[in-house]
Formats: C-alpha cells, structure tokens, sequence
C-alpha cells in the first residue's frame, strides 16, 4: 500500500513537471523565435498576411493569455496545425509515434539482455582475457555515437555485404493492416509468419544501432555490480551453507547486482531517443523522430512543440516505469526500513 | 572423559593477496574441538579469528587468499584437500557458521523464508519443487527455536523489515534447520545492544545444553567467554597464545598478553584506572621474526625476537605459546 | 594497514612546505594512483594531443587555407594520398586540415559550455541540498526535473533549431539543458552532508551562509564534480556532433565534425574517406575523454 502511494505521489509530481515542461515548450515555440508568423510564412510573404495569420495565432493577446489557449487546446488533443503535412499534428504524431515506440523497446530489450549476459562474463571471469576484451569493448561502445554506428551500418550492409535491409520498417512486398502501428505486433495479428521476420530485420540495425552505447555502459555497471556483492557477507554465508555456486551466480548474486544496471536504465533511454532523431534520419525509419527532425529544420513550430510535448510524457512515463521495476527488485526502496508488524 | 575429536586444525597458515605482497595473517594455528565441546575464541579485532573459521567452510576470497601450509581435520579427514562432493556435505550438514554482521549476513534482496529454505534444500537434499511443505515446516521450526513470533509471516519479510536482534536470531535459526556436528558463532550479538546480545547468548547456551553440539564462540570479550564456554583459546597476531579451561584462564593467565588483557577490563572496586597494552597489531605485511607478541612483551627475552615458540604444555589442558614456559 | 609514505608525507612535512613544494607532492602522489592504470595515461595522451592540435591548428596542418572558403574542384573526390593523407572533400578540401581545424570548434564549445552552465547548476544543487526539505528545496529540484523531463539531446535540437543555426546558438542550446544534471548531483551529496556534525557546528558558531556553502560543503562534493566535468567535454562534444550533423552549429565554410560525417554519408560507399575519417576522429576524441575522466574518477577514490 506504501508503494502505491508512493506511486500515485510520483504521478502527481509528474503532472507539476509536465506543465512546467509545456511552460518551456511554449517559451521556445512561440517566444524564442521571434515572429513565428513570420517565420512561418517567409520572408516574401505581404504584411497584412503576416498579420492576419499572428491574429489567428492569437498573438496580440497577452502572453500569458496564448499560453492558456494553447494549453487548453493541447489537453483537448489540439496541438496545432503542422505547416508542413498540413494535418492537425496530433494526427501525425499518431501516425508516426509507434515506430519510435517500438524501436526503443526492442533497444531496451537489447540492452538489458546482453548488459546482463557481458557483465556477468566480465565478472566471472574478473581479470581474464574475457574481462579485458569486453572492458576494451566497452570503451569503444560508449565511445561511438549512434549516429556513427548507423552510418557505419549502412556502409556495412548496405553495400558491401547486404545482409541486412537498411531502409524503411518492412518490405513493400508486405502489406499488413496497421493495427497496433507496431509491426511486429501487427505481422503477429494477420498472422504473417513471414511478416514478422521482415519485420525483425528490419529492427535489427536501427536497434543496435541506438542500443550499442547503452549495453556497453551497463555491462560495466552489472560487472562492478556483481564484484561489488560478490565479496560481501551474505554470499560468503550462502557459500558457506553449502549453496551451489550456479545457484548462488543465477539467483542470489545476480538479483542485488542487477539493481543499479536497471537504475541507470532510464537514463539510458533518454539517449536512445534523443539518439533515435539521427538514426531514424539516417535510416528513413518512418517515427516520431524523424517527423521531429525534418520539423525541426523547417521551423515547422506546431510540430515541434507537439513531438517535444509527446516526447515528455512518454519519458516521464518510462521512468516511473523503471522506477517501479528497480523498486520490484529492491525491496529496500519498496518498504524504506518499515519494522516488523 | 575423553570425547572424540571433531575438529584439528594443525599449523594453519593463510595469506591475502594485497599491493605490494602478502599479508601474512595466520602463522601457524593450532587449535581443536571435541564432540559436544564448548569452545570460546578470545582475541581482539584484526588477529585473525574470523579468517580462522572462514578458513574451516573454505570461503575465503577464492582470488585473494592463498593457504600455504595447515591441515583442517573434520572426523578426521582434512577439509582443505577434500574434494567437492565431501566439501559439500561439510557445509550442508557438518558445520554452519553464524557471521558477526546479521544485516550484512542476509541478502537484502530476498525474503528470509527463501533464504531459509534455500539452506534447508541444500541440507536436505532436495530437488526445487518437490517436498515443498516438509521444507517450508522446518523453517517454520527453526524459527520457533530462536523464540521468533509469527512465524509464517516472517517467512515473507525481507531483513530491512527486521530490527537487529530478529535478524540475528534468523542467522541463528538458519544454522539450526538441521541438526550439525559444530556451530560456528562468530561473535554473535556484537553489534547489538547489550541487553538484546543478553539474550541471543542465553538463547544459544540454551540451544547448544538442549542438543549437545560443539560450538566455536568467537567473541572479544572475556566475560562472555568465561560465561559460556568451558574451554578458551587466546589468539593473538594469527597465532594461538594459550588454551586452558575457562575458569583456570582467569585463575591463572600465564601468556603475558592474557595477563595483560585480564588487567586491561576495568574493575568496579578497588580504585585506579585499568592498565591498557602499549604498543599496536603487527603490520602482517612484515611481521615481527619469532614470536609475534614480542615488540610489546613486558617479559620479553633474547629468544623471543629468533625463534617462534609453540603450545608448551604446562598442566593438563593448560598450554601456552611463550618462551617463559619451554621445557 | 598503515601505508608509511603516506603518513610521512601528510603528518610529517605538510606544515613546514611551501605553497608550491605541497603542490608538487601532492601532483606527485595523485599521478600515481592516475597511472595505475594505463589506458587513462592513454587517454590524457589523446586528450593533450587533440587540445595542442586545436591550438596549434595553422601551424601542424598542410592546408589551413582549407578551414575558410576556399573550392578546388579539380582536387576534389581525391582519396587518400601523400599530398592529401585523409583525401579530399566534394570541393576539393584536404580532410585531415578540416578535421584538426574542427577541433577547435569543438573543445571551445564545451568548454564554454562547461564554464557557463556548470556554476549556475553547482550553486542551485548546494542551495537547495543546504535548505533540504523547504521550499526553496523543493522549488529548484521541481524545476531540475522540468529540464531532466526530456531527453538531452531532444530539448538542445529543439532549442538549437528555432534559432539561427550557428555555434554561439548551439552553446546556448546545449548549456540550457546541461546545468540540471549538475545540480542533481551536488544537491545529493550536499543534502547529505548538511547533516553532517561540522556543518552544523559552523553554523551554531555563527558562520555566515555564504562559508558554510562555499568553505564547508562544496569542498566535499568536489571530486565528483571534477570527474564529470571531464567526462563531459566528450558528451559536449558528442552532441554538439550530432547537431552539426543535422546542419545545426558551426556552418560551412567553419568544419565541424558531424556535419562532415553528414556531408560525406551523401558519397558513400564509393568515396568513403569523406565520412569515415571524421566518424573515426569523433570517436577518437570521445574515447580520450572517456579514458581520461575514469582515470581521475579511479584517482580521485584512491586518494580518499
């Protein structure tokens, strides 16, 4: 019940950061650039357009009037008109949010599995050849932005050793009705076989892609994790009792180790996103990202502060969601010292 | 009346690998326990008590440490050379040890019932699902033994949920799910309060008096040794320094360092302040040549500084490790 | 274990040195926890080299006219060569003078960054960790999470990319999404500390805010700070990449890195120098850093 509470005051907190957030978001959309009208409109276009259009922008009210309006409309679901797709952009980002969703789940997914797999290789092997070369590795991983490793993918796949497809989500020769807008999901739906596979590959670089720094930096955290605990007390006790060391690595040491590899998690998915807007650019994936760049470059200010906006709460959310994961772990955080009875 | 002997370790020595060598912290360990013995071990921190008993299950820092010479008789067959299937049954059913820490001494991350019954598991040798109830009825016993209330509810507590005393009651039940030959209680209560450490020492005598198993009782206080034990060890610097009965150790303290640790317990009566023992631990890097007490023995002789003296038998059961005492 | 070298040398001779002579031991002794491991002496190699080729840029390089506006078109597409090492650009320029040029570019942003956004976040983490649980608390760490709600790189697009796109602009952005991470970590460690029995010793002394701030608990949460101030050069330094990769940040003719990588990507695989070499250089100065600020994190624990 402690949890709950805990869980419902961090909701709370999270709509305070939100409206602070759109606070910032407003600022930059519509205070920074000076006249977005005009900046909307060219440098060409006759005053009296610019004028009625800063009318129907509501900008000769006071700030804080149109900071209001624009709130009201947002929390009702109207985030503007994108000047680029001419659609509300409430309905591009509904169009191109699943993409990106599902690229960074499958990034989370990777990261967790194979951080765990190399930190506990590293550890086990502490002062090996193995741990000397997934350190070395390591080093190298968290050095390469992302952007570079997809460039250095397509170089790879797409030319010289084709493997791999490099653009778009799936294949044309597929055609999967869009249900969920994941596309894995989806090829699972119809029931595609085939469709699914397509669909994995073409995760697979994206994926590593956004992913590589991350698994890296985690795999060194799950390795000093695992050191760490290893030395300590209740594993020399259980040791002592005469508990298998393969139960001991996979239940008892693994469990406290991993706590602050998943702590870092959110983190790391704050990169993969922000990451996600060059490597969706580089590989056309079809999401959020990338609707987000290509507004960005063209000034299209209703669309970027409807992805900025989005992008918020999705994070926000991602991290209560890991929070209440490290919590699932850690029964310390859970019960915060509660005595007995 | 003379029992078996449980447990001899002869001429232990153990090493920890740090920068810059080795430090040498035991230096040759005599020390023995009958069946249905109580034996206490007395010495200050740092001398090696713990490393002693950790040296017996074998889990010292598997990397760090190194046991170049010494021989750890169990039932007669040394535990050092034994290989993994007997090792095993030695930990799971011969010898349990109660750590000094209670809180560090339980994973925090898992409740107390699977760590109970992990134990259990293992001593009883049975596979992961089966036999479930006949486990989870001895952890549910073992926890009634230690005098802990509400026993099914505990099982699902985790250690933070636990004040200090019930955790150390924990360790200890978890050491007596099954019946062992010895205990190990590594100064249990310590980091307790006094009236609570009161208690966990009654509960173990009473323990120990109902089932007749040997225990080791670590402790660096004399009084506790002198209340629940019959027999004492005194160790120093990695080395025992003297053994006798209890009483007969506050009696008649021969080693200059027992005689120097009896008169450093202040007393109530009779005025003056306690003399403490000047000087500080060997540096176990480079230890003293001979006899490691030298450096700070009030009778310090010529011989002391060469050679290392061993257990010179002065009475029955009285021996001491001190040049003063050489036939 | 008493270690003999380190007791002579803080209890013996401290007192009787000299401003200078206490400085040279205590460089002496923190190189060598430093140089106990040997990749971070390789990275504050890189990272010395990368910071002398940046100054010394006009000097070291074959062809800095190629820094500024400058076309050669029969040049241009060259591999590389002897007269070219890293080959040539679309227009003929010599990528390995772009590259040490961009470096510039590079380290005067993040130190810049660093510089500005750095003492706000310092100074707002000790604030609110000193008047832990008030207001002004809770005030600064709600407007931290504001700024720490979105990722990183997405607010410093977004911020770069309404304004007009050149460095001093880029700076801006990034600093603006920098400082709260800074504030985080001081407001942890000085929220601890402010407990601790000297802090409040110096305040029933009747010490002003100001020293017990400044003289008594910043000096405690320094070491982490140090440790990320110079790992992040390389992050700085990452994202100011990836916004010039998207044409955001320095603008042509001035190289900079990402937006090297993003012009030469258009020409691959055939002329594949054009990107590789910058991608490599990118990745050469982040590791550095990266090595670098382990080294002083692994020498900064020892020495405690």
């Amino acid at each position: 019940m402690r949890f709950g509470l805990y869980i419902l005051r961090r909701l709370l907190l999270s709509i305070v950061v939100l409206l602070g957030l759109s606070i910032i978001i407003f600022v930059i959309a519509r205070v920074v650039p000076g006249d977005p009208a005009r900046l909307s409109l060219g440098p060409r276009a006759p005053q009296d357009v610019v004028d009625a259009l800063r009318k129907e922008l509501h900008m000769d009210r006071p700030l804080p009037e149109q900071y209001w309006i624009w709130l009201t409309n947002a929390l009702q679901g109207d985030l503007g008109k994108s000047l680029v797709s001419k659609r509300p952009v409430i309905q591009d980002v509904a169009q191109y949010l699943p993409a990106t969703l599902e690229l960074v789940f499958f990034a989370a997914i990777f990261m967790i599995f194979f951080a765990i797999l190399l930190g506990t290789l590293a550890a086990r092997y502490k002062d090996t050849w193995v741990d000397g070369m997934i350190r070395t590795l390591s080093y190298f991983g968290v050095s390469i932005p992302a952007f570079v490793v997809a460039i250095l993918f397509i170089l790879l796949f797409g030319y010289f050793w084709p493997i791999l497809p490099v653009l778009s989500r799936a294949s044309p020769s597929f055609s999967i009705p869009t249900i969920t807008g994941f596309k894995v999901l989806d090829s699972l739906i119809a029931g595609n076989i085939p469709a699914v596979w397509d669909a994995f590959k073409h995760l697979i670089l994206p994926v590593v892609a956004l992913a590589l720094g991350g698994t890296f930096q985690e795999a060194r955290i799950t390795r000093s994790g695992i050191v760490d605990n290893a030395n300590k007390d209740f594993i020399s006790a259980e040791r002592g009792y005469g508990i298998s060391e393969r139960t001991i690595w996979f239940r008892f040491l693994l469990k406290p180790s991993l706590i602050p590899t998943v702590s870092v998690m959110g983190l790391d998915i704050a990169a993969t996103i922000g990451n996600a807007f060059l490597v969706e650019l580089i590989f056309n994936w079809p999401g959020l990202s990338r609707y987000g760049i290509n507004a960005m470059l063209q000034k299209d200010l209703n669309s970027i502060s409807g992805v900025v906006l989005i992008i918020g709460i999705v994070f926000i959310l991602t991290n209560i969601l890991v929070d209440i994961i490290v919590a699932f772990l850690d029964p310390r955080i859970r019960l915060g010292g509660v005595r007995g009875k | 009346m003379e029992n078996e002997m449980l447990l001899d370790i002869k001429g232990l020595q153990v090493w920890y690998k740090v920068y810059g060598g080795f430090l040498k912290v035991l230096d040759g360990v005599d020390f023995y326990i009958r069946k249905g013995e109580r034996v206490g071990l007395v010495g200050e921190t740092g001398c090696g008590k713990t490393t002693t008993m950790k040296s017996i299950l074998r889990i010292l820092p598997e990397r760090d440490s190194k046991i170049p010479q010494g021989e750890i008789l169990f039932h007669n067959t040394d535990i050092l050379r034994m290989h993994a299937a007997d090792l095993h049954r030695v930990r799971s059913k011969g010898i349990a040890m109660i750590f000094q820490d209670p809180t560090a001494a339980l994973n925090p991350v898992f409740t107390i019932g699977a760590q109970l019954q992990a134990v259990i598991r293992t001593a009883l040798d049975v596979k992961r699902k089966k036999d479930q109830t006949t486990v989870k009825k001895t952890a549910i016993k073992a926890l009634k033994e230690v005098s802990l209330p509400d026993q099914e509810r505990l099982l699902g507590n985790y250690a933070i949920q636990l004040s200090g005393g019930m955790r150390q009651r924990v360790c200890i039940a978890m050491a007596i799910t099954t019946p062992r030959d010895l205990l190990i209680a590594d100064e249990p209560g310590t980091s307790l309060d006094v009236t609570i450490q009161d208690q966990i020492l009654r509960l173990l005598k009473e323990l120990v008096e109902k089932t007749s198993t040997s225990i080791i009782l670590i402790t660096h206080s004399l009084g506790v040794a002198r209340e629940m034990t019959d027999r004492i060890y005194v160790m120093y610097a990695g080395n025992m320094v003297e053994m006798t009965r209890s009483r007969e150790l506050f009696r008649k303290p021969l080693h200059p360092y027992t005689q120097g640790l009896l008169a450093s317990i202040p007393k109530l009566t009779g005025g003056g302040v306690a003399r403490g023992i000047p000087g500080q631990i060997p540096d176990y890097l480079n230890p003293p040549i001979g006899c490691r007490y030298h450096p700070r023995c009030p009778k310090v002789m010529e011989v002391c500084s060469l050679r290392k003296p061993r257990f010179y038998e002065v009475d029955s059961d009285h021996e001491v490790a001190c040049f003063l005492y050489e036939q | 274990m008493p270690d003999n070298r380190t007791v002579s040398l803080t209890n013996n001779y401290n007192g009787k040195l000299s401003g200078w002579s206490r400085f040279w031991t205590g460089f002496k002794k923190n190189w060598y926890h430093y140089s106990r491991n040997k990749l971070s002496v390789v990275g504050l190699a890189i990272v010395l080299l990368v910071i002398l080729l940046a100054i010394f840029a006009p000097l070291v390089t074959p062809y800095p006219a190629h820094a500024g506006p400058y076309v050669d078109y029969p040049n241009a597409g060259q591999p590389p060569s002897a007269k070219f090492w890293l080959g040539t650009d679309p227009i003929g320029r010599d990528i390995f003078t772009r590259i040490i040029f961009s470096f510039r570019g590079a380290l005067l942003m993040s130190m810049l960054v660093l510089a500005i956004a750095v003492p706000p976040g310092l100074i707002l983490g000790l604030l609110a960790g000193y008047y832990n649980g008030t207001i002004i608390d809770t005030i600064i760490m709600r407007i931290t999470d504001i700024f720490l709600s979105v990722p990183p790189l997405v607010l410093a697009l977004a911020i770069a990319a309404v304004l007009k796109p050149n460095l001093i602009n880029a700076m801006i952005a990034v600093t603006v999404m920098w400082w709260p991470w800074y504030t985080r970590l001081v407001y942890g460690m000085a929220s601890s500390v402010r407990n601790d029995y000297f802090v409040i010793a110096a305040e029933l002394n009747g010490a002003s805010r100001f020293y017990i701030l400044f003289r008594e608990i910043l000096p405690n949460c320094l070491s982490p700070v140090f440790t990320k101030m110079a790992l992040d050069v390389g992050w700085v330094i990452l994202i100011g990449a990836s916004l010039s990769f998207v044409g955001l940040g320095e603008q042509p003719p001035t190289p900079a890195l990402g937006q090297m990588v993003s012009d030469g990507a258009r020409y691959m695989p055939e002329l594949w120098w054009m990107t590789i070499f910058p991608a490599l250089a990118i990745v050469f100065v982040i590791l550095g850093f990266n090595l670098m600020g382990d080294g002083i994190r692994d020498m900064l624990s020892a020495s405690r």
